[in-house]
């Protein structure tokens, strides 16, 4: 059983099944969306891999969030100026 | 600020039932109504003549001129009214107690003065003169309806203001000033709010940093703590801020309020009122700017900002009313005639006339209707000494001793340098940085004054000034160099504003410069602005389309924008597969809750609605799981020695296997775990990756919950390299018999310490396997020969120190097992003896 506070209120009691999945609610995790699958594609190569914990779907990786400082670094050397946002 | 505002709004009814019945009867009888009726029928009567034209033409057929003029007081509008200011101002003009009395007592019979608060001790008040020698000090009053505007026939302003010429050259309305100051400073305060001491005072450091933006126009990052002073214009502007509410202390420190970006967008004579209320609420001290003037409190600190509750004369309270009575003489001396130059003293004469006590008191209370004149001499002296303000020293500082006799003030003689010396600071200073008089002729001594057009709006109710439409038909330039020239900044604080929130500003005076930067447009989107929206503004304030190249390098930081997002906590929903997350996004409830697909089984959820969205997933299928990646993961993984990791399976989420497959490898599942092996290779490979050895251990401390063990933490850290090389040496142990004595002491003497490494035990020594023979010779020569041996166990055994054998016994000193136990640890002691009996008191 995972319980995990949440700064909205508390959740509700989680019973995780081992060996199937259930539906799971992640928060705060940081996320990179491009327009394009290979827009996407070309920052991971120029580098975004080294924090990409998995990738989403075609426009859509998980980055790793403690080490965003890292990432918008990255943008930055890239010339991104993407929109961040906290949601 | 009309004076209305000030007024109570408690019914006339309510106000006469706290008079009693005999001081009914009275009114009743005066204002001719049924004076012998009950008490319900005569309140009935009176709250229905009272404010009426029934009640003036009886007025205007009953009281003198001078009764009249009483009811011009300028405090009886600013507020709830004791009646000390009908004594005060009947005794300027001659009156003895009696006649002062009697003309209060007329005021009340006529039903001029209604009461809103009695006295201690008096339920109901009467107003016989000795009725209202008993309660006068207390109650508070107010004057009845309409009868202020009544009292205004019998008042002409010509008496006390005549037009004289106008000055040459006059000092024009200094708002520029003040709006330029409130935009910088609520920009810098914005970036970094302006911190408040526990005495309630502006913080030092923050106000320089302020004073270095306000000369520069820009941030001020760079230039904190420069030295020198304040100037005044920083705290009025601070005050005025504060007081009109744009800026509100919150945590400790001020910081501008949301609604600044409206108000500089609203029109300049709404803007000017705002700050108008703002300076009459405010904590400036106007009084303490008057520079012709000494005080004897000496508040270092707090310059020109009050400190709310401070014991000092004139306080806050007082000077609010003092702002607000000069705002009202003005409506009532200039309505009607308010182009002309008046004298600034004449001015002053009129309020302090109308006002006496407007800063200072002339009497203490309990001379006003106690005592009879002359029983304690010197309570009435109309020759008294202002106690708290002399006239400034030429040097500038106050220094009690040096010429205190000519720098004394007396209130019958001196009010025009005190009294008159705030009004003339309030309209030179004050009024004119809010934009409502201008005053002549230039110089440190104005002598005469006249609203503005704006302070004709703001004070007297007239139209407001209309824009100043830029002559070129726009109110900025955007040039090819991506500079934005707004040509008249002092009337464009709104796109000021606008463009503060996207591009950059580089000088604020007349005339204001921009920026256009890829950076500030960043900024600008994050805080809500969109790409059309900037162009638009741009486009608007330029008046024709942007500079091509202008347009087109926008447009490319638009897209650049919009093409790339930085969720930095997301909430996120993922489902078993997509027929799962088609039925939930099925589901009524959940549907709405949810955002943005970003794969076949995962969508975006607003992080408002995470907890709404988990509680209905957990209706709908029985079960979720919940992962907040704000909180390390605890009590999930298990270290097996030397070098395995096992993580339970089901709490074997994405980042989880992501941080520990950095530096661990996947070896197998094994029923509920996964099993991670160490080694070189992997612990190598994290490094490589970025994480340090520090991260590695953090992470599977959390998860486990414990400290690492000493073999795993050990080839965790040599792998990852955060271990030198270890630094080996030769030593050969040399051990003394019991009969030689201990180390410690052979080592005292040089030839043999020089020798010696290190002492592990009291009779070990150990030396440079190189210098063996040097310590040889040094023992022979004092008899002692060394014979090779292999050392017995107990050779290195440490005796206790004696600090832990006190610190034990002080432990355990009402614990004799305790201290047995210790002991024996110690080594002290070779078996624990039983206790003897009689060791416990």
């Amino acid at each position: 059983m995972v319980q995990l506070g949440h700064p909205e209120g508390d959740w509700p009691s989680a019973k995780i099944r081992v060996g199937e999945y259930v539906p799971a609610l992640y928060s705060h995790m940081a996320i990179v969306e491009s327009a394009g699958e290979g827009e996407l594609d070309e920052l991971l190569a120029a580098g975004l891999q080294r924090f990409t914990v998995r990738r989403l779907g075609p426009t859509s990786v998980q980055v790793d969030h403690q080490r965003l400082p890292e990432v918008r670094k990255l943008f930055e050397r890239l010339g991104q100026t993407p929109r961040i946002t906290n949601e | 600020m009309t004076l209305a505002q000030t007024r109570t709004s408690r019914p006339v009814a309510q106000r006469l039932e706290l008079f009693s019945s005999a001081a009914i009867k009275q009114i009743a009888t005066a204002l001719g109504t049924a004076a012998s009726a009950p008490r319900s029928t005569q309140l009935r009567q009176l709250t229905e003549l009272i404010g009426t034209q029934r009640h003036r033409e009886l007025l205007e057929r009953e009281l003198s001129a001078d009764e009249w003029a009483m009811l011009t007081l300028l405090p009886l509008e600013l507020a709830p009214f004791r009646l000390r200011v009908f004594m005060i101002a009947l005794w300027e003009r001659g009156l003895n107690d009696l006649a002062a009395l009697g003309c209060i007592h007329r005021l009340l019979s006529f039903g001029c003065l209604l009461p809103v608060q009695t006295a201690w001790n008096h339920s109901k008040l009467g107003i016989e003169t000795n009725e209202v020698q008993e309660w006068g000090i207390q109650a508070a009053f107010e004057l009845a309806p309409s009868v202020a505007s009544w009292a205004q026939k019998y008042f002409a302003s010509e008496e006390w203001l005549t037009p004289v010429e106008p000055p040459e050259p006059a000092s024009a309305s200094a708002l520029p000033n003040l709006q330029r100051a409130a935009f910088v400073l609520l920009g810098e305060l914005a970036r970094k709010p302006l911190r408040v001491t526990s005495a309630g005072l502006p913080n030092k450091t923050d106000l320089r940093r302020l004073v270095a933006a306000l000369t520069s126009g820009g941030p001020a990052a760079k230039r904190e703590g420069a030295p020198g002073s304040v100037p005044p214009l920083v705290y009025f502007t601070l005050a005025v801020l504060a007081g009109a509410e744009l800026l509100r202390l919150e945590g400790g420190g001020l910081r501008p309020d949301a609604q600044t970006r409206e108000f500089f967008a609203a029109p300049e004579a709404q803007q000017v009122q705002q700050l108008f209320i703002g300076w009459c609420r405010s904590r400036f001290d106007d009084f303490g700017a008057i520079p012709t003037l000494s005080s004897a409190y000496i508040f270092e600190d707090a310059e020109l900002w009050m400190i709310e509750n401070a014991y000092r004369q004139p306080n806050a309270q007082q000077l609010l009313t003092a702002r607000v009575a000069v705002a009202e003489a003005l409506s009532r001396l200039l309505k009607g005639r308010p182009d002309a130059w008046f004298r600034i003293d004449s001015f002053a004469t009129y309020v302090y006339q109308k006002f006496p006590e407007i800063l200072f008191p002339r009497v203490e209370d309990y001379a006003i209707f106690y005592f009879q004149p002359g029983l304690y001499p010197g309570a009435r002296n109309p020759h008294r000494k202002y106690t708290t303000v002399y006239r400034a020293p030429s040097s500038g500082s106050f220094d009690a001793g040096a010429g205190i006799e000519d720098r004394t003030l007396y209130q019958d003689t001196d009010w025009l340098e005190v009294e008159g010396a705030f009004v003339r600071q309030v309209l030179g200073a004050s009024m004119r940085l809010l934009g409502l008089v201008e005053v002549g002729p230039s110089g440190p001594a104005p002598d005469r004054f006249r609203l503005t057009a704006m302070g004709r709006a703001v004070l007297l109710g007239e139209a407001a000034p209309a824009p100043q439409a830029p002559a070129t038909g726009r109110t900025a330039i955007v040039q090819p160099n991506f500079e934005v020239l707004v040509l008249d900044a002092a009337r464009s604080f709104g796109l000021l504003g606008q463009l503060d929130a996207f591009a950059e500003r580089r000088t604020l005076d007349r005339a204001a410069t921009y920026q256009l930067t890829r950076t500030a447009l960043v900024r600008g989107f994050d805080a809500g602005w969109t790409g059309p929206r900037v162009i638009e503004t741009l486009e608007a304030a330029n008046g024709a389309p942007l500079p091509q190249n202008v347009r087109y390098t926008l447009d490319e930081w638009i897209q650049l924008y919009e093409r790339l997002s930085l969720r930095e906590a997301a909430t996120l929903l993922e489902t078993d597969g997509p027929e799962e997350l088609e039925r939930l996004l099925a589901d009524p409830k959940l549907g709405r809750l949810l955002g943005m697909r970003l794969g076949p089984s995962l969508v975006l959820v607003r992080s408002a609605a995470a907890v709404a969205v988990a509680a209905r997933i957990a209706e709908i299928t029985g079960e979720i799981h919940g992962v907040d990646y704000s909180q390390s993961p605890q009590g999930l993984m298990r270290i097996r020695e030397p070098d395995r990791i096992e993580l339970d399976a089901a709490a074997a989420e994405p980042y989880l296997r992501y941080r520990l497959e950095t530096f661990a490898t996947l070896q197998a599942t094994a029923g509920d775990r996964l099993r991670y092996q160490i080694d070189s290779d992997s612990v190598s490979r994290g490094v490589a990756g970025g994480a340090s050895a520090k991260q590695m251990i953090d992470l599977l401390s959390e998860a486990t919950g414990a400290a690492l063990p000493p073999e795993f933490r050990l080839r965790l850290l040599a792998w990852s390299g955060a271990v030198p090389a270890l630094k080996t040496e030769a030593l050969v142990a040399i051990a003394l018999p019991p009969e030689a004595g201990e180390w410690e002491e052979l080592r005292l003497i040089p030839a043999l310490g020089r020798y010696v490494r290190a002492v592990p035990g009291p009779r070990v020594a150990l030396v440079a396997a190189s210098e063996i023979d040097g310590i040889r010779e040094e023992l022979l020569v004092r008899g002692l020969s060394l014979s090779e041996a292999e050392l017995p166990e107990n050779a290195f055994q440490v005796e206790p120190a004696k600090s832990d054998l006190k610190s034990s016994l002080l432990e355990f000193a009402d614990n004799p097992n305790a201290i047995r136990r210790a002991l024996k640890s110690l080594g002290i002691l070779a078996e624990v003896e039983s206790p003897r009996r009689g060791w416990y008191r």
